[in-house]
């Protein structure tokens, strides 16, 4: 009997609720389809390494998925809540008609376990059916070939979602039977009967924390904007607390704010249904403080998370060919030791560990063609000194002193004219041409060679080592020379070899390409040939470099699109959830206004304005606040590559329009079904 | 000059095998400028009457004029703007929207007519000295007592100038005394500015500040009472005779 008056209320309430199962089952869905990436690897051709990479993805995302099980538990938790608290009279009406209280809570026991498992099986089928799709995405990003189309089921993601969400449900079910327990059966049955009491605050408390509150996040910018992503001091933190705290204020005390603006434009306030629009929007905004802060930071998180991955995802896989134009970079640090006759460890010259190396049978097997290159400094050539006076206040500003200090204080790296030529030569790039007089700067960072391009152009003479040297007309070469991920070459000084000598040499590196092409065993061997004690180098290869950038890419690109989503669908249930609420307790307010002859056109428009307030408000802080955190992010990431985040804005915000503007419909949708009947 | 023609109306629920008549065959007129009370017992059909006539319900059969429209024809936009132009409404529970103050309330069955904001203000200060209500004119419904909201409803109903105010009974959730104080106020509104008034209601005290009373048993007319130069006590006396006809009190048990 009770598990049966348990389904039909399910039954009846599956209309009105629609968005929250459709989250459940959304959340399901997800958290099934991310952690089943490692079963992707029986569909795709891969090697070793990159399925080394997508296990440790995989591992990363079972860190990440405990966090995000968190999230979900409280989104859960807290939309269960809600709709239980809109059923007090229903539950009244239990208790009256003689049901004891534990009766009740059996009730809704049951009817926790048949919402969880129905949302738990279609969640899980869904995720199943669209996991098949990831492996498309998974086969791009890993640039292999799908060999055979094969099924994929993945037991283990299976059993991980279905023991996390009873976790999940477990828990709603004991915050519903505590919630009940509390209740008394009077307020239970006058539950829709008590007015909520209007608190209107004083105009003085909402100017002056309106006023604050904008303080408060200005300093914030003006924190972030004084280069602390560089520095990463306490400053974040009062950064963060600054921004929350100004932005808890001003959901606090922005629409009382704007009320009384708009009730000072008196033809404005007293047309059609404005004067209910305002009201009801600010009446509201007493128990939507908090959950606005919430759904705030959690849009910023998406936003913030999915352009910052997205974009730094493409920084390291865009210009992976550029930045590895041979097959290996061997690299010899001045630090490299050998043992002596009495067995102790002196400093071993450079001069002789490369020579050492060329010299060895299985390196002149394996090697085609190759050349080194060594690169100096000298004390009195710092980086602030091919950088212009202007420039680098601008540079102190946007990122901070210290950062630009420890920059600038650094030796600048110099290469002579015919070690680069030889380098250019395996490249199979024009040679560069220098006077005897003449330096030339390469930097392969579009941002660096901005930097320098001024104090480039203006043709100062720069003393290097004794010889007075004027700069290479033209532009700042494009350049770098080792392998790497993404670009790294803050910029090198090239001279005539004489120029060079007496120059204390820092490291050498030997770059060079492959007789033939090696595979993954092979060139394994190889490196670790290099390595081996008595030479005691290191290689970085084209291979890894494009391995680990793909590994890089994957991890930002799976991590930012599960929070991402998590955290756009949270907010929006929330929004949804509470604007639903509020439309049943408007249906009253509604049905009042029909009666004095408002007609449906205006009723529904003031409901969309009503909604689309209340999800526009957080949205449009947390865009505000994306705008000038992404701003700060975007000098991080320019300093990485040459990539422009502003780019991937347009992916940002069409993710934000499908998800969070399809959860603004559906509500918009079912509150309309709501006041109608 | 009649304002409300009522010609044999008819209003059935239920589908072909199962069918109740609330309203079954219902003519009457209403003059400008009358006090016209309408009663009967729980589930007489009077309330179903009164929806037909604010045409908030529609009717099975038979017209309904006010100011020679009949409504019973009217849909649409058509209907929404004859509502809100011609009625003005009066409900048991006061139907005061929480959100808003009294003089906001009041402002808003403005708004909705499209009057402009200059004009609000005038007209809600007239009606509100009328309805002893200015001094409540910024507290929220929370605020004021019974009487105060139900004033502040009458104000509502009033302050657009309707050809006829509907109210359904108006005094029902009052204490005596409130109930009096709104009804003198009813009393002075169709004497001193000749607002036609029709109120539903089952509670003599109430019905006996009316000109005429039509009673209504079983979805018929029972009877017609007219005060004509009696005063309230006698009428009242007179009303109470009808419902002891019409089987003891209106909400006894029959």
């Amino acid at each position: 009997m009770l598990s049966k008056l348990a389904f039909n209320n399910i039954k009846k309430s599956i209309k009105d609720y629609s968005i929250y199962f459709f989250t459940l089952v959304m959340a399901t869905t997800i958290f099934y389809i991310f952690n089943s990436i490692d079963s992707q690897t029986s569909m795709l051709s891969l090697t070793e390494s990159k399925s080394a990479i997508i296990n440790s993805i995989s591992t990363i995302i079972g860190y990440v998925s405990v966090f995000v099980s968190i999230i979900l538990g409280f989104l859960i938790v807290y939309s269960n809540n809600f709709l239980i608290k809109r059923r007090k009279k229903e539950f009244g009406l239990y208790l009256t008609l003689g049901m004891s209280k534990r009766k009740v809570s059996f009730i809704l026991v049951i009817e926790t376990i048949l919402v969880g498992l129905i949302s738990l099986a279609v969640g899980l089928l869904l995720g199943i059916i669209l996991s098949q799709f990831l492996s498309i995405l998974t086969a791009k990003l890993f640039v292999v070939d799908m060999t055979s189309f094969k099924f994929i089921f993945s037991k283990a993601a299976l059993l991980k979602t279905i023991s996390y969400f009873s976790y999940i449900y477990l828990l709603v079910m004991i915050f519903n039977v505590i919630t009940l327990s509390r209740y008394k059966i009077i307020d239970l049955l006058n539950a829709n009967k008590k007015s909520e009491k209007m608190h209107f605050k004083n105009k003085f408390v909402i100017i002056i924390s309106f006023i604050l509150s904008i303080v408060l996040i200005k300093y914030a910018y003006y924190l972030l904007d004084s280069g602390i992503l560089f520095t990463m001091d306490k400053r974040v933190i009062y950064m963060l607390i600054s921004g929350a705290l100004g932005t808890l204020l001003l959901f606090f005390s922005v629409s009382g704010f704007f009320l009384k603006v708009l009730q000072m434009f008196k033809n404005f306030y007293y047309k059609n249904l404005n004067i209910f629009v305002l009201k009801q929007v600010n009446s509201k905004v007493n128990t939507t403080v908090i959950s606005n802060t919430i759904i705030c930071l959690m849009l910023l998180l998406t936003i913030g998370i999915l352009s910052g991955s997205i974009s730094l995802a493409n920084v390291f896989n865009s210009n992976i060919t550029k930045t590895n134009k041979t097959d290996f970079t061997i690299i010899s640090y001045s630090n490299v030791y050998e043992i002596d006759e009495n067995g102790e460890y002196i400093p071993k010259s450079l001069e002789n560990t490369l020579p050492d190396l060329i010299n060895e049978d299985f390196f002149k097997e394996t090697v085609k063609d190759y050349t080194t290159i060594t690169y100096y400094q000298t004390e009195e050539l710092l980086y602030k000194k091919i950088i212009d006076s202007k420039t680098l206040e601008k540079l102190v500003d946007q990122y901070g002193k210290e950062m630009m200090d420890s920059f600038t204080q650094s030796k600048i790296f110099i290469i002579s004219l015919s070690d680069y030529n030889k380098a250019m030569k395996l490249f199979g790039k024009d040679e560069l041409n220098l006077e005897k007089n003449q330096y030339a700067i390469a930097s392969d960072m579009d941002t660096m060679r901005d930097w320098y391009k001024t104090n480039y152009q203006s043709e100062n003479t720069m003393n290097i080592n004794g010889n007075i040297l004027s700069p290479l007309k033209g532009k700042i070469i494009d350049m770098s020379l080792e392998n790497s991920v993404g670009f790294s070459n803050q910029g090198f000084i090239i001279v005539n070899d004489e120029v060079i000598t007496s120059m204390d040499s820092n490291y050498s590196i030997i770059i060079g390409n492959y007789t033939n092409p090696l595979n993954e065993q092979e060139e394994q061997d190889f490196i670790s040939e290099i390595g081996k004690p008595g030479l005691n180098l290191y290689t970085q290869t084209k291979t890894d470099m494009e391995t680990s950038s793909i590994g890089v890419k994957a991890i930002l690109v799976f991590i930012g699109l599960y929070l991402g989503i998590i955290f756009a669908i949270s907010s929006a249930t929330i929004l949804a959830i509470s604007q639903l609420s509020e439309a049943s307790d408007n249906k009253n307010r509604y049905r009042i206004l029909k009666q004095i002859g408002a007609d449906n056109k205006m009723i529904k428009k003031s409901l969309l304005t009503q909604i689309a307030i209340a999800f526009m408000l957080p949205l449009s802080v947390a865009i505000f606040h994306a705008y000038f955190g992404l701003k700060e992010l975007n000098g991080v990431i320019k300093l990485l590559g040459n990539i422009d985040l502003s780019n991937n804005l347009i992916l940002t915000t069409l993710f934000i329009v499908v998800i969070y503007g399809g959860y603004f419909l559906a509500t918009y949708i079912v509150s309309k079904r709501i006041i109608k009947d | 000059m009649e304002l409300l023609e009522i010609q044999n109306i008819e209003k059935y629920y239920g589908n072909k095998s199962n069918i109740t008549k609330a309203i079954n065959n219902i003519s009457f007129k209403a003059k400008k400028g009358e006090f016209l009370a309408i009663m009967g017992a729980s589930g007489s059909g009077k309330t179903t009457l009164l929806n037909c006539i604010s045409t908030v319900d529609k009717v099975t059969s038979g017209h309904i004029f006010i100011n020679n429209k009949d409504i019973t024809k009217l849909r649409g936009n058509k209907l929404n703007k004859f509502r809100r132009e011609e009625l003005g409404f009066i409900f048991q529970d006061f139907n005061l929207l929480d959100t808003l103050a009294a003089y906001e309330n009041i402002a808003l069955a403005l708004t909705i007519n499209k009057v402009s904001a200059k004009e609000i203000d005038k007209k809600i200060m007239v009606v509100a000295k009328e309805l002893e209500i200015t001094e409540v004119l910024n507290k929220y419904p929370y605020e004021m007592s019974g009487g105060q909201k139900q004033r502040v409803a009458s104000a509502r109903a009033l302050v657009t100038n309707p050809s006829l105010i509907l109210a359904d009974e108006p005094t029902g959730a009052l204490d005596s005394k409130s109930a009096r104080k709104l009804l003198e106020k009813f009393a002075f509104l169709n004497d001193e500015l000749k607002s036609t008034i029709l109120m539903v209601t089952h509670d003599s005290f109430t019905a006996s500040y009316a000109d005429r009373i039509i009673f209504i048993k079983d979805g018929e007319i029972f009877n017609e009472l007219i005060r004509g130069e009696k005063d309230r006590k006698e009428f009242f006396n007179s009303i109470i005779d009808v419902i002891t006809l019409l089987g003891g009190d209106v909400n006894n048990v029959i």
